[in-house]
Protein backbone atom coordinates (compact mmCIF):
# COMPACT_ATOMS: atom_id res chain seq x y z
CA UNK A 1 0.00 0.00 0.00
CA UNK A 2 2.72 2.69 0.75
CA UNK A 3 5.00 3.22 -1.67
CA UNK A 4 8.75 1.40 -1.79
CA UNK A 5 11.63 3.57 -1.16
CA UNK A 6 9.57 6.54 0.15
CA UNK A 7 7.63 6.67 3.85
CA UNK A 8 6.93 3.23 5.01
CA UNK A 9 3.88 2.32 6.95
CA UNK A 10 3.26 -0.01 8.74
CA UNK A 11 1.17 -2.48 6.66
CA UNK A 12 -1.41 -5.05 7.65
CA UNK A 13 -3.98 -7.10 6.07
CA UNK A 14 -6.99 -5.55 7.50
CA UNK A 15 -5.98 -1.92 6.27
CA UNK A 16 -8.46 -1.56 3.41
CA UNK A 17 -11.48 -2.27 5.93
CA UNK A 18 -10.22 0.64 7.74
CA UNK A 19 -11.13 3.05 4.47
CA UNK A 20 -14.29 0.63 4.83
CA UNK A 21 -14.97 1.26 8.60
CA UNK A 22 -14.64 5.16 8.55
CA UNK A 23 -16.99 5.55 5.77
CA UNK A 24 -19.49 3.71 7.25
CA UNK A 25 -19.87 0.63 4.79
CA UNK A 26 -19.06 -2.30 6.66
CA UNK A 27 -22.02 -4.92 7.53
CA UNK A 28 -22.44 -5.10 11.23
CA UNK A 29 -20.30 -8.64 12.17
CA UNK A 30 -16.91 -6.86 9.79
CA UNK A 31 -17.27 -3.75 11.59
CA UNK A 32 -17.24 -5.37 14.91
CA UNK A 33 -14.36 -7.39 13.91
CA UNK A 34 -12.27 -4.55 12.57
CA UNK A 35 -13.07 -2.29 15.85
CA UNK A 36 -11.80 -5.24 17.73
CA UNK A 37 -8.71 -5.21 15.53
CA UNK A 38 -8.25 -1.92 15.75
CA UNK A 39 -7.76 -1.62 19.70
CA UNK A 40 -4.89 -4.15 19.57
CA UNK A 41 -3.08 -2.67 15.78
CA UNK A 42 -1.46 0.07 15.71
CA UNK A 43 -0.85 0.42 11.99
CA UNK A 44 -4.16 0.35 11.67
CA UNK A 45 -5.03 2.67 14.33
CA UNK A 46 -2.68 5.55 12.89
CA UNK A 47 -4.50 4.98 9.32
CA UNK A 48 -7.68 5.60 11.07
CA UNK A 49 -6.17 8.90 12.58
CA UNK A 50 -4.42 10.01 9.21
CA UNK A 51 -7.45 9.39 6.95
CA UNK A 52 -9.78 11.01 9.36
CA UNK A 53 -7.24 13.69 9.08
CA UNK A 54 -7.71 14.18 5.63
CA UNK A 55 -11.34 13.93 5.43
CA UNK A 56 -11.44 16.85 8.13
CA UNK A 57 -8.77 18.85 5.25
CA UNK A 58 -10.93 18.08 2.42
CA UNK A 59 -14.17 18.92 3.90
CA UNK A 60 -12.32 22.01 4.84
CA UNK A 61 -13.31 23.69 2.09
CA UNK A 62 -16.83 25.35 3.30
CA UNK A 63 -19.59 25.77 0.51
CA UNK A 64 -19.27 29.68 0.32
CA UNK A 65 -22.50 31.25 -0.38
CA UNK A 66 -22.27 34.51 -2.52
CA UNK A 67 -26.02 34.94 -2.75
CA UNK A 68 -25.20 38.16 -5.48
CA UNK A 69 -23.25 35.44 -8.20
CA UNK A 70 -26.18 32.45 -6.99
CA UNK A 71 -28.72 35.01 -8.10
CA UNK A 72 -27.05 36.07 -11.28
CA UNK A 73 -26.59 32.31 -12.38
CA UNK A 74 -30.00 31.28 -10.97
CA UNK A 75 -31.19 33.61 -13.42
CA UNK A 76 -29.06 32.85 -16.50
CA UNK A 77 -30.37 29.00 -16.05
CA UNK A 78 -34.00 30.32 -15.92
CA UNK A 79 -33.73 32.71 -18.81
CA UNK A 80 -32.65 29.75 -20.99
CA UNK A 81 -35.07 27.71 -19.34
CA UNK A 82 -37.43 29.72 -20.06
CA UNK A 83 -36.25 31.07 -23.70
CA UNK A 84 -38.41 28.34 -25.87
CA UNK A 85 -41.54 28.77 -23.37
CA UNK A 86 -42.40 32.38 -23.62
CA UNK A 87 -45.32 31.91 -25.83
CA UNK A 88 -47.61 31.14 -23.57
CA UNK A 89 -48.60 34.67 -22.91
CA UNK A 90 -50.21 36.08 -25.93
CA UNK A 91 -51.66 32.63 -26.68
CA UNK A 92 -53.78 33.29 -23.30
CA UNK A 93 -54.57 36.85 -24.83
CA UNK A 94 -55.87 35.04 -27.92
CA UNK A 95 -59.28 34.04 -25.63
CA UNK A 96 -59.34 37.78 -26.18
CA UNK A 97 -59.50 38.13 -29.58
CA UNK A 98 -62.63 35.50 -30.27
CA UNK A 99 -64.27 36.50 -26.41
CA UNK A 100 -63.53 32.92 -25.23
CA UNK A 101 -63.47 32.77 -22.02
CA UNK A 102 -60.80 29.48 -22.09
CA UNK A 103 -59.09 29.43 -25.01
CA UNK A 104 -57.66 26.02 -26.38
CA UNK A 105 -55.06 27.35 -29.04
CA UNK A 106 -55.17 23.29 -30.52
CA UNK A 107 -58.72 23.78 -30.42
CA UNK A 108 -58.68 26.67 -32.02
CA UNK A 109 -56.40 25.39 -34.56
CA UNK A 110 -58.79 22.80 -35.15
CA UNK A 111 -61.73 24.75 -35.77
CA UNK A 112 -59.95 27.43 -37.95
CA UNK A 113 -58.45 24.43 -40.27
CA UNK A 114 -62.59 23.16 -40.21
CA UNK A 115 -63.78 26.84 -40.94
CA UNK A 116 -61.41 26.96 -44.17
CA UNK A 117 -62.45 23.40 -45.29
CA UNK A 118 -66.40 24.72 -45.24
CA UNK A 119 -65.74 28.00 -46.70
CA UNK A 120 -64.00 25.82 -49.49
CA UNK A 121 -66.42 23.60 -49.72
CA UNK A 122 -69.08 26.60 -49.67
CA UNK A 123 -67.35 28.25 -52.40
CA UNK A 124 -66.91 24.97 -54.62
CA UNK A 125 -70.80 24.87 -54.30
CA UNK A 126 -71.41 28.30 -54.87
CA UNK A 127 -69.08 28.49 -58.12
CA UNK A 128 -70.97 24.98 -59.16
CA UNK A 129 -74.26 26.25 -58.91
CA UNK A 130 -72.97 29.63 -60.41
CA UNK A 131 -71.90 27.30 -63.25
CA UNK A 132 -74.93 25.46 -63.68
CA UNK A 133 -77.16 28.35 -63.78
CA UNK A 134 -75.50 29.51 -66.53
CA UNK A 135 -75.14 25.99 -68.51
CA UNK A 136 -79.10 25.95 -67.69
CA UNK A 137 -79.57 29.57 -68.82
CA UNK A 138 -78.71 28.99 -72.20
CA UNK A 139 -81.12 25.63 -72.78
CA UNK A 140 -84.09 27.71 -72.01
CA UNK A 141 -83.57 31.44 -72.83
CA UNK A 142 -85.51 30.99 -76.50
CA UNK A 143 -88.68 29.91 -74.38
CA UNK A 144 -88.70 31.89 -72.11
CA UNK A 145 -87.69 35.15 -74.36
CA UNK A 146 -90.58 34.02 -76.59
CA UNK A 147 -93.04 34.57 -73.50
CA UNK A 148 -91.51 37.90 -73.13
CA UNK A 149 -92.52 38.89 -76.10
CA UNK A 150 -96.11 37.80 -76.02
CA UNK A 151 -96.13 39.35 -72.44
CA UNK A 152 -93.77 42.16 -73.22
CA UNK A 153 -93.16 41.76 -69.65
CA UNK A 154 -90.49 40.85 -67.66
CA UNK A 155 -90.65 36.89 -67.57
CA UNK A 156 -90.42 35.84 -63.66
CA UNK A 157 -87.64 33.66 -65.13
CA UNK A 158 -85.17 36.38 -65.77
CA UNK A 159 -83.07 36.86 -63.70
CA UNK A 160 -82.28 33.02 -63.92
CA UNK A 161 -81.19 34.09 -67.71
CA UNK A 162 -78.36 36.44 -66.34
CA UNK A 163 -75.40 35.30 -65.21
CA UNK A 164 -74.60 36.98 -61.93
CA UNK A 165 -71.27 37.65 -63.16
CA UNK A 166 -72.54 40.06 -65.57
CA UNK A 167 -74.79 41.69 -63.10
CA UNK A 168 -72.26 42.16 -60.87
CA UNK A 169 -70.03 43.68 -63.51
CA UNK A 170 -72.44 46.24 -63.95
CA UNK A 171 -73.25 46.77 -60.71
CA UNK A 172 -69.46 47.86 -60.06
CA UNK A 173 -69.97 49.70 -62.68
CA UNK A 174 -72.48 51.73 -60.85
CA UNK A 175 -74.00 50.19 -57.91
CA UNK A 176 -77.42 50.98 -56.65
CA UNK A 177 -78.54 51.55 -60.55
CA UNK A 178 -81.87 50.50 -60.42
CA UNK A 179 -81.69 49.67 -64.25
CA UNK A 180 -78.33 47.31 -63.58
CA UNK A 181 -80.10 44.34 -63.71
CA UNK A 182 -82.57 45.57 -66.74
CA UNK A 183 -78.75 46.14 -68.85
CA UNK A 184 -77.34 43.05 -67.70
CA UNK A 185 -80.15 41.18 -69.23
CA UNK A 186 -80.15 43.43 -72.17
CA UNK A 187 -76.95 42.08 -73.11
CA UNK A 188 -77.80 38.68 -72.72
CA UNK A 189 -80.80 39.12 -74.55
CA UNK A 190 -79.88 41.18 -76.98
CA UNK A 191 -77.23 38.47 -77.85
CA UNK A 192 -80.46 36.52 -78.46
CA UNK A 193 -81.92 39.08 -80.61
CA UNK A 194 -85.35 37.58 -78.41
CA UNK A 195 -86.12 40.28 -76.30
CA UNK A 196 -87.10 44.07 -76.60
CA UNK A 197 -84.04 46.51 -76.25
CA UNK A 198 -85.26 48.35 -73.27
CA UNK A 199 -86.58 46.54 -70.90
CA UNK A 200 -86.16 48.90 -68.12
CA UNK A 201 -89.23 50.31 -69.24
CA UNK A 202 -91.44 47.00 -69.67
CA UNK A 203 -93.45 47.51 -66.38
CA UNK A 204 -94.76 51.12 -67.32
CA UNK A 205 -95.54 50.38 -70.68
CA UNK A 206 -97.78 47.29 -70.10
CA UNK A 207 -100.12 48.14 -67.11
CA UNK A 208 -102.12 44.60 -67.41
CA UNK A 209 -98.83 43.30 -66.06
CA UNK A 210 -97.88 45.89 -63.25
CA UNK A 211 -97.99 43.21 -60.65
CA UNK A 212 -96.12 40.59 -62.61
CA UNK A 213 -93.79 43.31 -63.54
CA UNK A 214 -93.09 44.19 -60.02
CA UNK A 215 -92.50 40.95 -59.18
CA UNK A 216 -90.02 40.53 -62.28
CA UNK A 217 -88.92 43.99 -60.93
CA UNK A 218 -88.02 41.97 -57.38
CA UNK A 219 -86.51 39.46 -59.18
CA UNK A 220 -84.38 41.42 -61.22
CA UNK A 221 -83.54 43.31 -58.22
CA UNK A 222 -82.15 39.73 -56.52
CA UNK A 223 -79.39 39.51 -59.08
CA UNK A 224 -78.82 42.93 -57.84
CA UNK A 225 -78.06 42.08 -54.42
CA UNK A 226 -75.83 39.17 -55.55
CA UNK A 227 -72.07 40.23 -54.72
CA UNK A 228 -68.99 40.13 -57.45
CA UNK A 229 -67.91 36.11 -56.55
CA UNK A 230 -64.28 38.15 -55.86
CA UNK A 231 -65.25 40.28 -53.64
CA UNK A 232 -67.73 37.21 -51.71
CA UNK A 233 -64.83 35.14 -50.76
CA UNK A 234 -62.62 36.95 -48.17
CA UNK A 235 -59.30 37.13 -49.43
CA UNK A 236 -57.90 35.41 -46.22
CA UNK A 237 -60.36 32.38 -47.05
CA UNK A 238 -59.39 31.80 -50.06
CA UNK A 239 -55.64 31.72 -48.86
CA UNK A 240 -56.00 29.89 -46.04
CA UNK A 241 -58.45 27.28 -47.66
CA UNK A 242 -55.06 27.57 -50.07
CA UNK A 243 -53.05 27.49 -46.55
CA UNK A 244 -55.15 24.62 -45.48
CA UNK A 245 -54.75 22.24 -48.12
CA UNK A 246 -50.65 22.58 -47.91
CA UNK A 247 -50.31 19.56 -46.26
CA UNK A 248 -51.58 17.82 -49.13
CA UNK A 249 -49.75 20.08 -51.95
CA UNK A 250 -46.09 19.80 -52.30
CA UNK A 251 -43.80 21.66 -50.08
CA UNK A 252 -43.29 24.17 -53.00
CA UNK A 253 -46.83 25.35 -52.75
CA UNK A 254 -46.69 25.73 -49.37
CA UNK A 255 -43.47 28.00 -49.33
CA UNK A 256 -45.44 30.06 -51.97
CA UNK A 257 -48.19 30.68 -49.70
CA UNK A 258 -45.89 31.18 -46.96
CA UNK A 259 -44.28 34.00 -49.19
CA UNK A 260 -47.24 35.49 -50.09
CA UNK A 261 -48.85 35.59 -46.51
CA UNK A 262 -45.22 37.30 -45.70
CA UNK A 263 -45.36 40.08 -48.56
CA UNK A 264 -49.48 40.58 -46.85
CA UNK A 265 -48.66 40.46 -43.92
CA UNK A 266 -45.54 43.16 -44.27
CA UNK A 267 -48.01 44.93 -46.71
CA UNK A 268 -50.49 45.49 -43.68
CA UNK A 269 -47.84 46.50 -40.87
CA UNK A 270 -47.15 49.20 -43.31
CA UNK A 271 -50.32 50.44 -43.04
CA UNK A 272 -51.03 50.10 -39.89
CA UNK A 273 -48.40 52.41 -39.26
CA UNK A 274 -50.24 55.24 -40.63
CA UNK A 275 -53.36 53.93 -39.61
CA UNK A 276 -55.00 57.10 -37.50
CA UNK A 277 -56.46 56.83 -34.09
CA UNK A 278 -60.51 57.86 -33.20
CA UNK A 279 -60.32 61.14 -31.68
CA UNK A 280 -62.90 63.57 -30.80
CA UNK A 281 -65.54 61.14 -31.97
CA UNK A 282 -64.43 60.94 -35.09
CA UNK A 283 -63.74 56.69 -35.98
CA UNK A 284 -60.42 56.20 -36.68
CA UNK A 285 -59.49 53.87 -40.03
CA UNK A 286 -58.62 50.98 -38.22
CA UNK A 287 -61.06 48.54 -39.70
CA UNK A 288 -59.15 47.49 -42.46
CA UNK A 289 -56.39 46.79 -40.17
CA UNK A 290 -58.61 44.97 -38.12
CA UNK A 291 -60.18 42.73 -40.38
CA UNK A 292 -56.82 42.46 -42.24
CA UNK A 293 -55.19 41.34 -39.60
CA UNK A 294 -58.06 38.37 -38.51
CA UNK A 295 -57.45 36.80 -41.68
CA UNK A 296 -53.74 36.94 -41.67
CA UNK A 297 -54.14 35.57 -38.25
CA UNK A 298 -55.96 32.45 -39.46
CA UNK A 299 -53.12 32.37 -42.27
CA UNK A 300 -50.36 32.51 -39.74
CA UNK A 301 -51.53 29.61 -37.59
CA UNK A 302 -52.39 27.17 -40.51
CA UNK A 303 -48.47 28.27 -42.19
CA UNK A 304 -46.60 28.09 -38.86
CA UNK A 305 -47.74 24.93 -37.72
CA UNK A 306 -46.86 23.58 -41.71
CA UNK A 307 -43.36 25.50 -41.14
CA UNK A 308 -42.74 23.77 -37.81
CA UNK A 309 -43.72 20.50 -38.84
CA UNK A 310 -41.41 20.91 -41.59
CA UNK A 311 -38.32 21.81 -39.65
CA UNK A 312 -38.19 25.25 -40.82
CA UNK A 313 -37.13 27.02 -38.45
CA UNK A 314 -36.45 30.70 -39.77
CA UNK A 315 -40.06 31.04 -41.05
CA UNK A 316 -41.42 29.27 -38.04
CA UNK A 317 -39.99 31.66 -35.69
CA UNK A 318 -40.77 34.57 -38.05
CA UNK A 319 -44.55 33.55 -37.70
CA UNK A 320 -44.66 32.90 -34.36
CA UNK A 321 -43.53 36.82 -34.01
CA UNK A 322 -45.67 38.06 -35.80
CA UNK A 323 -48.59 36.27 -34.55
CA UNK A 324 -49.40 38.08 -31.19
CA UNK A 325 -48.83 41.33 -33.55
CA UNK A 326 -52.05 40.11 -35.51
CA UNK A 327 -53.82 38.99 -32.54
CA UNK A 328 -53.30 42.60 -30.63
CA UNK A 329 -54.30 44.02 -34.20
CA UNK A 330 -57.69 42.28 -34.94
CA UNK A 331 -57.97 42.68 -30.93
CA UNK A 332 -58.10 46.46 -31.14
CA UNK A 333 -61.31 47.75 -30.22
CA UNK A 334 -63.65 50.11 -32.52
CA UNK A 335 -62.47 53.49 -30.70
CA UNK A 336 -59.13 51.83 -29.97
CA UNK A 337 -57.51 54.98 -28.66
CA UNK A 338 -53.29 56.56 -29.89
CA UNK A 339 -51.72 54.62 -26.77
CA UNK A 340 -53.22 51.44 -28.03
CA UNK A 341 -51.76 52.04 -31.63
CA UNK A 342 -48.27 52.90 -30.35
CA UNK A 343 -47.86 50.42 -27.83
CA UNK A 344 -48.42 48.24 -31.11
CA UNK A 345 -46.20 50.28 -33.23
CA UNK A 346 -43.37 49.88 -30.54
CA UNK A 347 -43.39 46.46 -30.43
CA UNK A 348 -43.44 46.16 -34.19
CA UNK A 349 -40.37 48.79 -34.33
CA UNK A 350 -39.10 46.65 -31.63
CA UNK A 351 -38.64 43.17 -33.00
CA UNK A 352 -37.76 44.88 -36.99
CA UNK A 353 -40.60 43.22 -37.82
CA UNK A 354 -41.37 45.12 -41.15
CA UNK A 355 -37.27 44.66 -41.85
CA UNK A 356 -37.88 40.68 -41.14
CA UNK A 357 -40.86 39.94 -43.33
CA UNK A 358 -39.34 42.23 -46.40
CA UNK A 359 -36.20 40.40 -45.96
CA UNK A 360 -38.13 37.15 -46.13
CA UNK A 361 -40.54 37.68 -48.34
CA UNK A 362 -37.63 38.52 -50.77
CA UNK A 363 -35.77 35.65 -50.27
CA UNK A 364 -38.65 32.67 -50.22
CA UNK A 365 -39.82 34.51 -53.20
CA UNK A 366 -36.63 34.27 -55.04
CA UNK A 367 -36.01 30.59 -53.49
CA UNK A 368 -39.57 29.49 -54.96
CA UNK A 369 -39.61 31.48 -58.40
CA UNK B 1 -45.21 27.07 -14.01
CA UNK B 2 -45.02 28.94 -11.24
CA UNK B 3 -44.82 26.34 -8.83
CA UNK B 4 -42.18 24.29 -10.94
CA UNK B 5 -39.80 27.43 -10.86
CA UNK B 6 -39.92 27.73 -7.28
CA UNK B 7 -39.08 23.92 -7.35
CA UNK B 8 -36.40 24.48 -9.86
CA UNK B 9 -34.95 27.43 -7.71
CA UNK B 10 -35.01 25.56 -4.36
CA UNK B 11 -33.04 22.83 -6.01
CA UNK B 12 -30.27 25.35 -7.38
CA UNK B 13 -29.90 26.99 -3.89
CA UNK B 14 -29.50 23.66 -2.38
CA UNK B 15 -26.56 21.97 -4.89
CA UNK B 16 -25.34 24.72 -6.83
CA UNK B 17 -23.09 25.65 -4.63
CA UNK B 18 -21.47 22.21 -3.62
CA UNK B 19 -21.55 21.45 -7.49
CA UNK B 20 -19.38 24.15 -7.83
CA UNK B 21 -17.38 23.57 -5.13
CA UNK B 22 -16.81 19.49 -6.35
CA UNK B 23 -16.04 21.00 -9.89
CA UNK B 24 -13.32 23.47 -8.96
CA UNK B 25 -12.00 20.88 -6.86
CA UNK B 26 -11.93 18.68 -9.66
CA UNK B 27 -10.92 20.90 -11.93
CA UNK B 28 -7.76 22.48 -10.67
CA UNK B 29 -7.91 25.94 -8.93
CA UNK B 30 -7.23 28.16 -12.35
CA UNK B 31 -10.39 27.50 -13.71
CA UNK B 32 -13.17 28.28 -10.79
CA UNK B 33 -15.28 30.20 -13.74
CA UNK B 34 -15.10 27.21 -15.67
CA UNK B 35 -16.18 25.48 -12.82
CA UNK B 36 -19.31 27.67 -12.14
CA UNK B 37 -19.85 27.47 -16.01
CA UNK B 38 -20.55 23.89 -16.21
CA UNK B 39 -22.33 23.71 -12.95
CA UNK B 40 -25.17 26.33 -14.96
CA UNK B 41 -24.61 23.89 -17.64
CA UNK B 42 -25.22 20.80 -15.27
CA UNK B 43 -28.40 22.60 -14.41
CA UNK B 44 -29.55 23.38 -18.02
CA UNK B 45 -28.72 19.89 -18.91
CA UNK B 46 -31.45 18.59 -15.69
CA UNK B 47 -33.52 21.06 -17.06
CA UNK B 48 -33.76 20.01 -20.43
CA UNK B 49 -33.19 16.32 -20.47
CA UNK B 50 -34.70 15.00 -17.05
CA UNK B 51 -36.69 17.39 -15.21
CA UNK B 52 -39.53 15.56 -14.14
CA UNK B 53 -37.85 12.23 -15.77
CA UNK B 54 -35.29 11.91 -12.89
CA UNK B 55 -37.06 10.54 -9.61
CA UNK B 56 -36.70 13.52 -6.86
CA UNK B 57 -34.29 11.14 -4.98
CA UNK B 58 -32.03 10.88 -8.03
CA UNK B 59 -31.54 14.81 -8.80
CA UNK B 60 -28.43 15.06 -6.80
CA UNK B 61 -27.01 11.96 -8.22
CA UNK B 62 -27.49 12.66 -11.69
CA UNK B 63 -26.33 16.29 -11.67
CA UNK B 64 -23.12 15.52 -10.00
CA UNK B 65 -23.00 12.82 -12.74
CA UNK B 66 -23.10 15.35 -15.51
CA UNK B 67 -21.10 17.84 -13.80
CA UNK B 68 -18.09 14.91 -13.62
CA UNK B 69 -18.71 13.71 -17.35
CA UNK B 70 -18.67 18.23 -18.08
CA UNK B 71 -15.38 18.14 -16.09
CA UNK B 72 -14.00 15.00 -18.13
CA UNK B 73 -14.60 17.02 -21.26
CA UNK B 74 -12.92 20.20 -19.79
CA UNK B 75 -9.65 17.70 -19.34
CA UNK B 76 -9.51 16.15 -22.32
CA UNK B 77 -10.15 20.12 -24.09
CA UNK B 78 -7.18 21.79 -21.95
CA UNK B 79 -5.26 19.06 -19.93
CA UNK B 80 -5.69 20.62 -16.96
CA UNK B 81 -5.09 17.55 -14.71
CA UNK B 82 -2.21 18.68 -13.06
CA UNK B 83 -3.02 22.60 -12.70
CA UNK B 84 -2.87 24.51 -9.57
CA UNK B 85 -6.04 25.50 -7.56
CA UNK B 86 -5.06 29.25 -6.52
CA UNK B 87 -8.13 30.36 -7.92
CA UNK B 88 -10.00 27.95 -6.35
CA UNK B 89 -8.83 28.64 -3.14
CA UNK B 90 -9.38 32.22 -3.23
CA UNK B 91 -13.22 31.28 -4.40
CA UNK B 92 -14.00 28.62 -2.22
CA UNK B 93 -11.49 29.17 1.84
CA UNK B 94 -13.82 29.59 4.56
CA UNK B 95 -13.48 33.48 5.74
CA UNK B 96 -10.92 33.18 8.44
CA UNK B 97 -11.49 35.30 11.19
CA UNK B 98 -7.82 36.83 11.80
CA UNK B 99 -5.14 37.40 9.13
CA UNK B 100 -2.83 34.42 10.93
CA UNK B 101 -6.00 32.15 10.75
CA UNK B 102 -6.45 33.05 7.02
CA UNK B 103 -3.32 32.65 6.38
CA UNK B 104 -2.79 28.99 8.06
CA UNK B 105 -5.95 27.87 6.29
CA UNK B 106 -5.13 28.75 2.79
CA UNK B 107 -1.41 27.04 3.71
CA UNK B 108 -3.02 23.89 4.83
CA UNK B 109 -5.75 24.19 1.95
CA UNK B 110 -3.15 24.65 -0.88
CA UNK B 111 -1.40 21.76 0.58
CA UNK B 112 -4.32 19.52 -0.02
CA UNK B 113 -4.85 21.01 -3.21
CA UNK B 114 -1.66 20.36 -4.44
CA UNK B 115 -2.03 17.05 -3.41
CA UNK B 116 -5.11 16.30 -4.80
CA UNK B 117 -3.59 17.20 -8.38
CA UNK B 118 -1.90 14.24 -8.09
CA UNK B 119 -4.73 12.23 -8.30
CA UNK B 120 -6.31 9.94 -10.97
CA UNK B 121 -8.93 11.85 -12.38
CA UNK B 122 -11.77 8.50 -11.02
CA UNK B 123 -10.05 7.95 -7.75
CA UNK B 124 -10.42 11.91 -7.31
CA UNK B 125 -13.93 12.29 -8.06
CA UNK B 126 -14.77 9.55 -5.85
CA UNK B 127 -12.61 11.14 -2.93
CA UNK B 128 -14.15 14.53 -3.07
CA UNK B 129 -17.96 12.91 -3.65
CA UNK B 130 -17.20 10.65 -0.15
CA UNK B 131 -15.22 13.13 2.23
CA UNK B 132 -17.10 16.75 0.67
CA UNK B 133 -21.16 14.81 -0.44
CA UNK B 134 -21.14 12.19 1.99
CA UNK B 135 -22.03 10.27 -0.69
CA UNK B 136 -22.15 6.04 -0.02
CA UNK B 137 -20.16 4.00 -1.80
CA UNK B 138 -23.66 2.95 -3.60
CA UNK B 139 -24.45 6.33 -4.74
CA UNK B 140 -20.93 7.27 -5.79
CA UNK B 141 -20.96 4.16 -8.21
CA UNK B 142 -24.12 5.49 -9.42
CA UNK B 143 -22.85 8.66 -9.75
CA UNK B 144 -19.80 7.61 -11.72
CA UNK B 145 -21.02 4.82 -13.49
CA UNK B 146 -19.01 2.29 -11.97
CA UNK B 147 -19.22 -0.70 -9.68
CA UNK B 148 -19.25 -0.45 -5.96
CA UNK B 149 -15.72 -2.63 -5.52
CA UNK B 150 -14.65 -0.15 -7.90
CA UNK B 151 -15.63 2.86 -6.05
CA UNK B 152 -14.50 1.14 -2.83
CA UNK B 153 -10.56 0.25 -4.28
CA UNK B 154 -10.60 4.04 -5.88
CA UNK B 155 -11.08 5.54 -2.43
CA UNK B 156 -8.66 3.51 -0.54
CA UNK B 157 -5.79 3.79 -2.83
CA UNK B 158 -6.15 7.85 -3.35
CA UNK B 159 -6.52 7.54 0.88
CA UNK B 160 -3.24 5.95 0.92
CA UNK B 161 -1.88 8.02 -1.45
CA UNK B 162 -3.00 11.09 -0.40
CA UNK B 163 -2.07 9.78 3.39
CA UNK B 164 1.73 9.41 1.91
CA UNK B 165 2.35 12.33 0.55
CA UNK B 166 0.58 14.69 3.16
CA UNK B 167 2.88 12.80 5.78
CA UNK B 168 5.81 13.24 3.69
CA UNK B 169 5.59 16.93 3.33
CA UNK B 170 4.09 17.57 6.81
CA UNK B 171 7.24 15.60 8.29
CA UNK B 172 9.50 17.90 5.87
CA UNK B 173 8.07 21.43 6.97
CA UNK B 174 8.60 20.18 10.20
CA UNK B 175 4.54 20.56 11.13
CA UNK B 176 2.59 17.45 12.17
CA UNK B 177 0.25 15.69 10.24
CA UNK B 178 -2.94 16.91 12.77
Amino acid sequence: MADKGRTKFMSCALSEKVSLLIDGELPPTEMRVVEQHLATCAACQQMRADFLGLRQQLSAYAVVRDPHAERRALAHVLAQRGATQDVQPWRKRLSGAFALPHFNFAFAAVAAALLVVACVAGLVAHRNAQHNTAVAANAPTNSNQHKEAQSASVPAAAPKLNPPKEIAREQTAEPGTAGVAGRGRQQLTTANNRVPANKRHAPAVNAPAQSASDKSARERRTPERLPRPELSTPRFVAAAADAATVARVRPADAETLTARHVEQAELLLRTFRSARAATGGAAGDLSYARSRAQQLLYQNIVLRREATGAGNVQVATLLDSLEPILLDIANLPAAANAADINAIRERVQRKHLVALLQINSTALARAYE
Amino acid sequence: MASEDEEFTMLFQDFYPSLCRFLACLLGGERAGVAQDLAQESFLQLHRTAWGIVPPGEVRFWLYRVARNLANNEFRRVQTRHRLFDQVVAVMRPRPRTPEEQYETQERQELVLNMLKVLPEDQRAALLLREQEQLSYKEIAHVLNVSENKVKTDIYRARTTLRERWTRRTQAAGVGAH
